[in-house]
């Protein structure tokens, strides 16, 4: 088979890879660049880009070489790329479609209002300013603390937030439409029906109403073909009024662990949040940064502004100096960060944004590791309690930890997978002594029995063992959806990667 | 003893001091837009070197400037100019008369403009 290289589709030779947050360096055998034809969204482009796609993936088998869409890069983990394989650079495929009534299903019983297709390379930033700048503003209902990600990355890991009655970003999703080298689906959940027969064979694609391929593609960690669109669902744009303050964690431990906080002295007792987390600082751990927001509505003519006002908002490479220091003084740890967080977490009081407004711009910043662990949020004392003996151990890690929370997640892999799920997140400054101390974590929560899964695009400790502890029940669901999709073993093998041989999901 | 002791704390106080200048050795100036997001090569920044000779007035290894032909007719969404250490090491020895720097940027995608409401399809 002739390459499919052509103006649209480039490929640029062998290179060193490396992530956003400069946590992964991989050598690759090279990378393919996409693009549509065109900046106008037009089905017919997207029919042309699906197909071109296609090419590549059949080219790819037949040359025996692992493929790996990407879209910007974000996760800390390797998931996102495989060494000596070829990478799909899709960051530039940034088509968008609202939907009419004529495309929706008669049965469809969401929302009707505020449905958009997007293509793989949307960012969060981009879908966030289109839709809250349109005529008829809408807003996302959840998304990360940031808003770098690509619409296909988040689907490839899954994105949690901590809009407390909500799942993750790909709880938002309805539908997505999903490439391999023969076949172009648009697949549904057979409960949830939202377009229109018609519409996939607009797309150029074959409607499939099934739980399990939907379940599985929501958080396909790229290991099912290239996701090439999503139809997200979104809520009447909204403003978000935010809160930050101390308050020890007794006083709150109860309350996350049921997400009930009446009775608890939060800014509106009255009202429920619509976002709640804490920030830790080991060195002082009864003491939490308490970020909460309440939804309110927002008024027609509100201008959505998401523009940077200085550069120190899209972040700096302070982080990146001070791990290079810190790495020469380690004794000087645990005080910088100390330092940073009362920086960075000082208390304020009703700020009033949307949420494109609020989850804004992250600038690259190396130097920084990050891991994320759920567990049941009913457990959340038992499991900082064990987070605790392990920051004790490692008190030279240079690191915090936050406490996120989201309903349980609808995808397959999804690993927000409890009811309710509370994301312990460790953030801190990359060292040898962070990532003893993340795998500390872990251990304690393996030899005590705690519940946990770990975020796939974080910095992880992922071993066979642990996934089946974490996923067991769904593995079956996973594999059968994999070799359903991907029915050759040659097919499969383009979309593994060594970590997911390694860990049995691949 | 003592001038031994001293000899080799001068030389871990010389080699902390040179390892902190190494590790943080890279300068940057950073240029964002007010909506920074953009694309570059394969999602990296696209990345130059650059050599300015004698100043503004001077020569430049990319004579009158480099033009951003990888952003096609799209603005630039961030710039960066950074120098490692022995890009600074070139500049302190010549007294500034040779300036190498490396610069890092990312162009603005093409705009989809929003899809018109209604049926689209």
């Amino acid at each position: 088979m002739p390459s499919p290289e052509d103006a649209l589709l480039r490929f640029e030779g062998p290179r060193q890879w490396t992530n956003f947050h400069g946590t992964v360096r991989t050598d690759i055998a090279g990378q393919w660049v996409v693009e549509n034809g065109s900046a106008s969204s037009t089905m017919a482009g997207m029919r042309e880009t699906a197909a071109r796609i296609q090419r590549l993936i059949r080219y790819a088998v037949e040359s025996g070489v692992r493929l790996r869409a990407m879209g910007s890069r974000w996760s800390f983990s390797e998931v996102a790329v495989v060494k000596n394989g070829w990478t799909l650079q899709t960051d530039r495929l940034n088509f968008d479609f609202t939907v009419g009534p004529g495309s929706i299903d008669p049965a469809f019983a969401g929302e009707r209002e505020g449905l958009r297709l997007v293509q793989a390379g949307c960012s969060i930033a981009e879908l966030n300013r289109k839709i809250e700048s349109s005529a008829r503003p809408r807003s996302l209902r959840t998304s990360g603390a940031s808003n770098g990600q690509t619409i296909g990355g988040s689907l490839g890991t899954g994105i949690h937030g901590s809009a407390i009655d909500r799942a993750g970003f790909e709880g938002e999703v309805l539908g997505l439409q999903l490439l391999t080298a023969h076949s172009n689906l648009w697949i549904e959940h057979p409960n949830f029906p939202t377009l229109s027969g018609d519409f996939a064979a607009r797309l150029g694609a074959t409607l499939v109403r099934d739980a399990t391929l939907f379940s599985a593609g929501l958080v396909s960690l790229g290991a099912l073909g290239v996701v090439h669109a999503a139809l997200v669902q979104t809520a009447p744009r909204y403003l978000l009024r935010s809160f930050q303050r101390q308050m020890s964690v007794e006083s709150v431990i109860e309350a996350m662990k049921r997400l009930d906080f009446t009775g608890v002295a939060l800014p509106k007792p009255n009202q429920r949040p619509y976002f709640f987390q804490m920030v830790v600082d080991p060195a002082h751990p009864n003491t939490g940064y308490v970020t909460v927001r309440y939804q309110e509505p927002c008024p027609q003519d509100y201008v959505t502004d998401v523009a940077l006002r200085s550069g120190y908002e899209a972040g700096n490479d302070l982080p990146g100096v001070f791990s290079a220091v810190l790495d020469v003084v380690p004794p000087l740890r645990q005080a910088v960060v100390s330092l940073l967080l009362q920086n960075r977490l000082a208390p304020f009081e009703n700020k009033l944004n949307t949420p494109a407004e609020t989850y804004s711009y992250t600038s690259s910043r190396p130097g920084t590791a990050g891991g994320s662990i759920a567990v049941p949020a009913a457990r959340l004392d038992e499991a900082l309690e064990l987070a605790r003996q392990a920051f004790v151990s490692h008190a030279n890690a240079p690191a915090a930890y936050a406490c996120r929370f989201t309903q349980p997640s609808p995808a397959c892999l999804g690993f927000t997978r409890f009811d309710p799920t509370c994301v312990i997140d460790i953030d801190g400054l990359a060292s040898t002594s962070i990532i003893e101390l993340m795998e500390g974590i872990r251990t304690r929560f393996d030899a005590a029995g705690m519940p946990y899964a770990q975020h796939w695009g974080k910095l992880h400790g992922l071993t066979a063992a642990r996934v089946a502890a974490s996923h067991g029940d769904r593995l079956a669901d996973w594999h059968a959806a994999r070799n359903r999709l991907l029915p050759t073993a040659a097919e499969r093998q383009v979309f593994s990667t060594d970590l997911l041989q390694d860990i049995g999901l691949a | 003893m003592a001038a031994g002791c001293l000899h080799t704390k001068g030389k871990r106080s010389i080699f902390l001091l040179v390892a902190i200048i190494s590790l943080s050795g890279c300068a940057s100036h950073i240029v964002f837009a007010p909506l920074p997001d953009g694309v570059g090569a394969g999602g990296q920044s696209f990345r130059r070197n650059q050599v300015s000779i004698l100043g503004d007035r001077g020569l430049s290894s990319d004579g009158t400037g480099y033009v951003a032909k990888e952003c096609r007719s799209a603005p630039l969404t961030e710039v960066k100019v950074k120098r490692n250490f022995g890009q600074t090491l070139a500049t302190l020895l010549t007294l500034g008369m040779v300036t190498p720097v490396t610069i890092e940027f990312k162009c603005a995608k093409a705009s989809a403009p929003p899809a018109p409401a209604g049926d689209h399809f």
